[in-house]
């Protein structure tokens, strides 16, 4: 019995412990996620490595889960580092996880691959494109603006679509590659073209904003001599979304959309009906100052009119809106991964009629068929419509929109009581403003890009990746220039039709071996060769006089004129090109890169038709040493770098050949004109590539766990072999050719950039990034042909504008020995000095081959007396703060130029030109306050300037300091996470966009306000959304 | 979940986003004023009411009303709502209206906001001081006389006009003691008759007409009978040139020959400028002086005749511009003196720019041309030709010197088209021959208006 008690009470222990045993392998264990700061993660996952069981954290960092002994937890949540820890017999477990040191892991693309940011020895910025500001922008590059130190871009024209100046430390067209694949430019074309629509952005317009997942920016030669020619002007490279190779990955769908509101911004103020009408009396009699002259305007009519009379800028304009819808789908298998989207943007300009409008449609494909093939296919197709109008300075027959509805008549209606166009009454070949609205014009241009790769994994070190893509760019121009309007009335009907298409062809085989050895060598070694064709062609056809405005462009056969305008192009060229890349690093703090490449351009002999470029950079990761580690605090990046490059550029002249064209009624037999061939060219068989030759020295910094971060890179570039054209003398039949010149160009800079974190709290965070960029050219060596003029100094600073130094005005009876024909009133300019001359009175030069100053005044205004009233060279810089608080995000941005000088072109034309108010045209509010015998005081030249002898333009009266500051977005958005610890969200935002610009400026716009009758800057008021699901 | 004033925050930032920039505007009565200042007039006649409506918000309509006349007209403009309009009505006085009269035309203008501005405008009678005229007037009028069967006649047709009204006419001759009279009713009248003369010889004759308020018309004029002026045959030219009669082709590089627009058969006319006072001018079918050639008769100033050698040319009395027509089937002509309007926007602006063989050829603009003084659509300038007799200079066109506006001949040769014309791009430009190395002058014309037929161009040998 005793035995039987006992048996039984070790089986029931037996039992408890085995049931307590059973519980404890398989119990609840809980805890709580927290960050650094030992603030609560929300959603963080929690899952048991090798299972499908997970969980995420709650709103206060708490998870339970139930798992049982010797199984592994994995905490991972993004932008931190992943943890694991090993179950044994505790009830809770609480972790801490460490943020992801996101800028050393970073991959930059480099050309023909990646390199991680941490070892970066070149100097290449870097943009995410959720940096970007996409709201109300057509192109990546408005979004660009600001956004690099040493990447300047400046907008030419503010038209939707408008195009783009793209600069990299101060050189202009850099190449762009997307995907891998060398872009060519969109055509514009203007040949014989009725009227001109404004330049378009040229560059990047094919591509959809959304579709990029980052923009890397190679600034130096010694990153850019991998593409050795054509990368004299820097290198942005575009790399787009792609899936997710994983198994079972979610797909994910996004959405975005957002319709934008635009305004005229900062329109200058014209003179109203009643101004106008006082102002044209009295410029009428301050034209000849004859007293008692009839007056054009009774005062009865001043005093009895009402309001300002037409506002010719409300009649030709509208409030502009943008549309703008992306989606996109990316996922993925364990094989294969894909990526899908489709965009539609739509922008209905401020100038009624004006439009641009742009679908696109994306597809990524990667299927990884073994452990060593994977092959790829990316491609993206655009239509793009522009509609545009005539924009420029012109205001006669072919004048254009804004000119014209900034200077016409604002007495009379845009109808008479028939319905019919009113003319100026002053001068009727003016055309009515509305009336150019009737012209019609439509440009269509599609954009197919596409390459497909294969990717040879041969060993865990070594792969091999061939690519073939195509960017191919087609335009058609269509324009209807109505008998309605002036010009159209009298050629009775203009069309003209051009079509034409850009084409580039790349192939290239690149191999890569890279390997680690000893945990101390890092050796990288790529090769490659490439070939590219570029080829265009196209044609245009202009025809007049047609029998009805009603086929518009459709039918040029129906013209009756008796020689319509026909032409036609074509045209290639081809590059073959091999080049290497060797990566070093020692011990993870020793950095040194090489690049070459050797290019051969059919633009030159066989001499010189084959060229090596190349680059050697190094870096030294300070921080890595253990004398910093173990010393200093606070210090995560301190990487100096330093680099040397050399790269080429084959110019965009015909070089080697000679050849012959047509000139279209050359010759005139028997009074009938003749076309005729003409020696058109001459070739120069000794011409050679142009060569810039970089040296870069760069430190990257990131202090207090990357809480203050950047970079700063000096640099000096200098350009030698410039390929240039060459005056011949006059008695050949051609008058230039092209060769290398003995100039030499320098440009030293520095670009900055700083990254803070300001605040990081649970709830609160505020971020800032500025950079700036300052660089200066100078031409330090001249070619042996050169002659200059006096003020013609070696070096000679790039940007520098020589003009005549104002002295205020002529007074009531002054009277200029230099300046014999101003009058009173008129701009009176400085005799600051004079040429030396000999007892003959001819000017004499120094063993320089200069003009030699007397270091007096001479009597005349002439080039000796010329100063630098300005430099124009622009100092770009951007600053960006961002803020969020819970859900509530808020983005305050700001770009412009520390510098810029121009001249008011308006202002010109309205106070230097003011005695046209004489025919009906209208004038800025300034021409009040010019100087007449009444007003005496007056600042603004008087009526008589245009006789004074000297052209405004060469004197620095109308220009004016053009650095500017603008508050480009200024965006509120709240994000609603739809389903609880999902990533399921929905962010609603209204942004502001060009909300002010600060500026000494007095003209339109410092930036899109070039000439007189710019297209009008916007500002922009945005709602949209953002669907993640 | 989402806390209440969050969202009520970010309506709010929509809402003052939405109505940023909303501006208040000031509501007054439209404006008017009247150009054609006060209105006298006439039974039958027609009123030009010029007249500028304006407001801030814009005029929905206007409307013109006399109600003694009964006249009511509205001008709809709700369709454009401009806030400035241009009123350029005719208005027709009833024939009934009767004379010493004082009406009112009222104007009323309604805006877009509802103001309404009314004008009341007092129409008073205009007395009639004006003596009727005789529209085509010529002092002398020829009659070919036959000598073998001793006889001429005169057809003669004498327009009369008179604003008010005719009552009658009277011819009379008195070397051949005639004297004709005619009642008449209307404002025009054609007096015509045929008289016949048997003899060679100047008649004096005077004709008289009187118009309702008693005003009359004398005018003395001349019959010349005279035997037959035999002219040499003409034909239905296609072309017609106008020639510097005082001066030669040869001296003239183009310009000398200007084409004259034809207007119907035998019918041509040109726009012409005289340089100075008393120029003479005549006309001829091809460019060229020794084939036919009009000019006035000798004898008869009014006469026109194809006779080389034998016409005179025609006197353009004052240095300036005149519009000259003829009909060489009727053998008459007309010249009257024109203005140009405006003035020229262009004048210190226009150079000249050629490609070669020129001083300041390739393209590099000449000096500005010179506006000549009192008439700035004449601009003046020389081609300094460096090169060889035979040498030619191509492409001569004129531009501002920024290019914005440029100026090329409509054809071939510019003095065998229309002329020249406005363009950036289009037209054909030129080539000239050079003589010889020397300054050319050159005179380039942008009257009457730029952009149309009449802009002309001489180049003359240095």
């Amino acid at each position: 019995m005793k035995k039987q008690l006992k048996f039984i009470s070790i089986f029931l222990l037996l039992c408890v412990a085995l049931a307590s045993n059973a519980q404890s392998q398989n119990r609840v264990i809980k805890g709580r996620v927290t960050d650094g700061r030992n603030e609560a993660l929300v959603g963080v996952s929690v899952t048991i490595e090798g299972s499908t069981k997970g969980t995420i954290t709650d709103i206060n960092g708490i998870y339970n889960i139930e798992t049982s002994t010797g199984e592994t937890l994995k905490f991972s949540y993004i932008g931190y580092e992943s943890k694991t820890v090993k179950v044994d017999r505790q009830v809770q477990i609480d972790i801490q996880l460490a943020e992801t040191n996101v800028a050393l892991s970073e991959l930059v693309v480099v050309g023909y691959g990646n390199v991680k940011k941490a070892d970066l020895t070149g100097s290449v910025a870097s943009v995410k494109s959720s940096e970007l500001i996409k709201s109300a922008s057509a192109s990546v590059g408005n979004m660009l603006r600001g956004k690099a130190a040493g990447l300047n871009i400046t907008q030419t024209s503010a038209k939707p679509g408008g195009g783009l100046n793209i600069s990299i430390r101060g050189k202009n067209t850099p190449l762009i590659i997307v995907d891998g694949i060398m872009q060519t430019n969109f055509s514009k074309l203007s040949a014989n073209s009725v009227f001109d629509g404004g330049s378009n952005e040229a560059r990047l317009i094919g591509l959809n904003p959304e579709d990029i997942e980052t923009i890397d920016i190679l600034k130096d030669a010694s990153s850019t001599a991998i593409y050795g020619a054509d990368a004299a002007g820097g290198v942005i490279i575009i790399t787009t979304k792609k899936g997710k190779m994983e198994a079972g990955a979610k797909v994910d769908v996004s959405y975005s959309g957002s319709t934008s509101l635009q305004y005229l911004s900062d329109f200058p103020e014209f003179l109203t009906a009643k101004e106008f009408m006082t102002e044209q009396n009295k410029v009428l009699f301050e034209i000849d100052n004859s007293v008692g002259k009839m007056s054009r305007h009774s005062q009865e009519r001043i005093d009895n009119f009402v309001g300002t009379g037409t506002r010719w800028i409300d009649e030709v304009t509208r409030t502009g809106m943008v549309n703008d819808h992306n989606i996109s789908v990316r996922s993925g298998t364990a094989n294969s991964q894909y990526m899908a989207s489709l965009s539609y943007f739509d922008n209905q300009g401020v100038a009624k009629n004006n439009a641009f409008n742009r679908v696109t449609g994306r597809i990524n494909l990667e299927q990884k068929f073994n452990s060593w093939l994977t092959a790829g296919l990316n491609t993206s197709y655009a239509t793009i419509r522009y509609k545009d109008v005539p924009i420029g300075d012109r205001r006669h027959g072919e004048s254009a929109l804004i000119y014209s509805a900034m200077t016409f008549n604002p007495l009379v209606s845009v109808y008479d009581a028939n319905g019919k166009y009113n003319d100026n009454p002053d001068r009727p070949i003016y055309p009515n403003p509305v009336s150019i609205l009737e012209i019609k014009d439509e440009t269509n241009n599609t954009n197919l890009i596409a390459n497909l790769y294969f990717n040879l994994k041969l060993t865990d070190y070594f792969n091999i990746r061939t690519t073939v893509g195509i960017d191919d760019k087609t335009v058609n121009t269509n324009q209807y220039v109505p008998k309605t309007t002036k010009i159209g009335a009298e050629k009775n009907g203009i069309a003209s039709k051009n079509n034409g298409n850009t084409k580039m062809v790349t192939g290239n085989i690149i191999a890569n071996y890279n390997r680690i050895f000893d945990d101390m060598h890092e050796i990288g070694v790529m090769m490659g060769s490439e070939y590219r064709k570029n080829s265009w062609e196209g044609t245009y056809l202009t025809a007049s006089n047609f029998p009805t405005d009603n086929a518009l462009w459709n039918n040029l056969q129906s013209s009756e004129q008796e020689k319509p305008y026909i032409s036609s192009y074509k045209g290639s060229n081809q590059y073959l090109s091999v080049f290497s890349r060797i990566n070093y690093t020692l011990l993870n703090k020793y950095l040194i890169t090489a690049n070459l490449r050797i290019d051969g351009s059919s633009n030159f002999g066989s001499a010189n038709q084959y060229a090596p470029f190349g680059g050697v950079s190094v870096g030294w990761k300070l921080a890595e040493e253990s004398f910093i580690k173990d010393n200093v605090q606070g210090i995560d990046i301190l990487k100096l770098r330093a680099g040397w490059g050399q790269v080429g550029n084959a110019g965009n002249l015909t070089g080697i050949y000679s050849y012959y064209s047509i000139w279209p009624g050359a010759y005139a037999f028997n009074g009938q004109m003749t076309n005729g061939a003409i020696f058109a060219k001459i070739g120069n068989p000794d011409l050679k590539w142009q060569t810039v030759t970089d040296l870069n020295a760069g430190l990257d910094f990131g202090f207090f766990k990357n809480r203050i971060g950047g970079s700063v890179d000096v640099y000096q570039r200098m350009e030698t072999d410039i390929i240039l054209s060459k005056p011949l003398m006059s008695y050949h039949q051609v008058k230039s050719i092209d060769y290398n010149s003995g100039e030499k160009w320098r440009t030293r800079g520095i670009d900055l950039i700083i990254n803070t974190v300001n605040i990081s709290t649970r709830k609160f965070n505020w971020k800032t990034d500025f950079n700036f960029s300052f660089y200066r050219t100078y031409t330090v060596a001249r070619d042996k042909d050169f002659n200059p003029d006096i003020y013609q100094i070696t070096p000679e600073r790039w940007g520098d504008v020589w003009v005549y130094k104002n002295e205020g005005l002529v007074g009531l009876n002054e009277t200029v020995g230099h300046m014999p024909t101003a009058r009173p009133g008129n701009i009176k300019y400085a005799d600051r000095d004079g040429y030396k001359r000999d007892d003959a009175g001819n000017r004499i030069k120094d063993e320089n081959g200069r003009y030699m100053y007397t270091g007096s005044p001479d009597g005349l205004l002439d080039n000796a007396d010329l100063y630098v009233a300005g430099n124009s060279t622009p100092v770009p810089f951007g600053f960006n703060n961002t803020f969020s608080y819970n859900n509530w995000d808020l983005n305050v941005y700001v770009y412009g130029s520390m510098n810029g000088f121009k001249r008011n072109e308006l202002s010109e034309l309205s106070v230097a030109g003011i005695a046209d108010i004489t025919y009906g045209l209208n004038a800025l509010v300034t021409i009040k306050d010019r100087w007449s015998p009444d007003n005496t005081t007056g600042t603004m030249p008087s009526v008589t300037n245009g006789n004074s002898g000297v052209a405004t333009a060469s004197g620095d009266f109308f220009y004016e300091k053009a650095w500017f500051a603008r508050l480009d977005n200024l965006s509120l958005g709240y994000t609603f996470k739809l389903k609880q610890h999902n990533s399921t969200t929905l962010r609603l935002y209204a942004a502001a966009r060009n909300v002010f610009v600060v500026t000494p400026y007095k003209g339109m716009d410092p930036e899109t306000g070039n000439g007189i009758g710019a297209y009008p800057n916007q500002r922009t008021f945005t709602f949209g959304l953002n669907l993640n699901l | 979940m989402y806390k209440n004033h969050t969202v009520k925050h970010f309506c709010l930032l929509i809402f003052t986003i939405l109505f940023i920039g909303c501006q208040e505007t000031t509501d007054v009565p439209p404006g008017i004023s009247i150009e054609s200042g006060d209105i006298a007039t006439f039974s039958g006649d027609t009123i030009l009411l010029k007249s500028t409506v304006s407001d801030e918000v814009g005029i929905k309509k206007i409307t013109l009303e006399c109600t003694d006349w009964d006249i009511k007209k509205l001008i709809d403009l709700s369709g454009q709502n401009p806030r400035v309009f241009i009123i350029n009505e005719q208005l027709f006085v009833p024939q009934n209206a009767g004379m010493n009269f004082s009406v009112n035309l009222n104007i009323i203008i309604e805006s877009v906001s509802g103001k309404i501005t009314e004008k009341t405008l007092p129409v008073a009678y205009l007395p009639d001081t004006n003596a009727p005229v005789w529209v085509n007037y010529t002092s002398d009028i020829a009659v070919d006389f036959d000598v073998e069967i001793k006889s001429g006649t005169a057809n003669l047709v004498c327009n009369l006009f008179d604003n008010r009204g005719l009552v009658d006419a009277t011819l009379e001759i008195p070397l051949l003691s005639y004297t004709k009279t005619v009642s008449i009713t209307g404002k025009t009248y054609a007096f015509t008759d045929q008289i016949g003369f048997t003899s060679t010889g100047t008649f004096p004759a005077t004709l008289k007409a009187t118009d309702l308020t008693g005003n009359m018309l004398i005018r003395n004029f001349s019959i010349v009978v005279m035997p037959v002026e035999l002219e040499d045959p003409i034909s239905n030219y296609a072309s017609m040139y106008c020639i510097i009669a005082d001066d030669s082709p040869d001296n003239y590089i183009i310009g000398y020959y200007k084409p004259m627009a034809k207007t119907a058969d035998y019918s041509y006319t040109v726009k012409v400028y005289a340089e100075k006072d008393h120029a003479k001018i005549a006309f001829v079918p091809a460019r060229s002086i020794t084939g036919d050639y009009f000019g006035s008769s000798p004898y008869v100033s009014s006469k026109l005749l194809n006779k080389n050698g034998y016409v005179q040319p025609i006197n353009l009395p004052v240095k300036g511009y005149y519009t000259v027509s003829i009909n060489i089937l009727n053998k008459s002509y007309t010249v009257e003196r024109w203005t140009p309007t405006g003035t020229n926007s262009y004048a210190n602006q226009v150079c000249m720019f050629a490609n070669n063989d020129i001083a300041w050829g390739a393209w590099v603009p000449s000096p500005v041309m010179t506006p000549e003084t009192g008439n700035s659509f004449i601009l003046k300038g020389v081609i300094p030709i460096t090169g060889a007799a035979g040498t030619i200079v191509q492409w001569m066109c004129f531009a501002t010197a920024n290019w914005s506006m440029t100026w090329r001949p409509d054809g071939d040769t510019p003095d065998a088209t229309s002329g020249w014309w406005a363009s950036a791009g289009g037209g054909k430009s030129l080539n000239i021959t050079s003589t010889g190395p020397g300054d050319y002058p050159v005179v380039f014309d942008m009257a009457p208006t730029i952009g149309t037929d009449g802009m002309w161009t001489i180049i003359k040998k240095p």
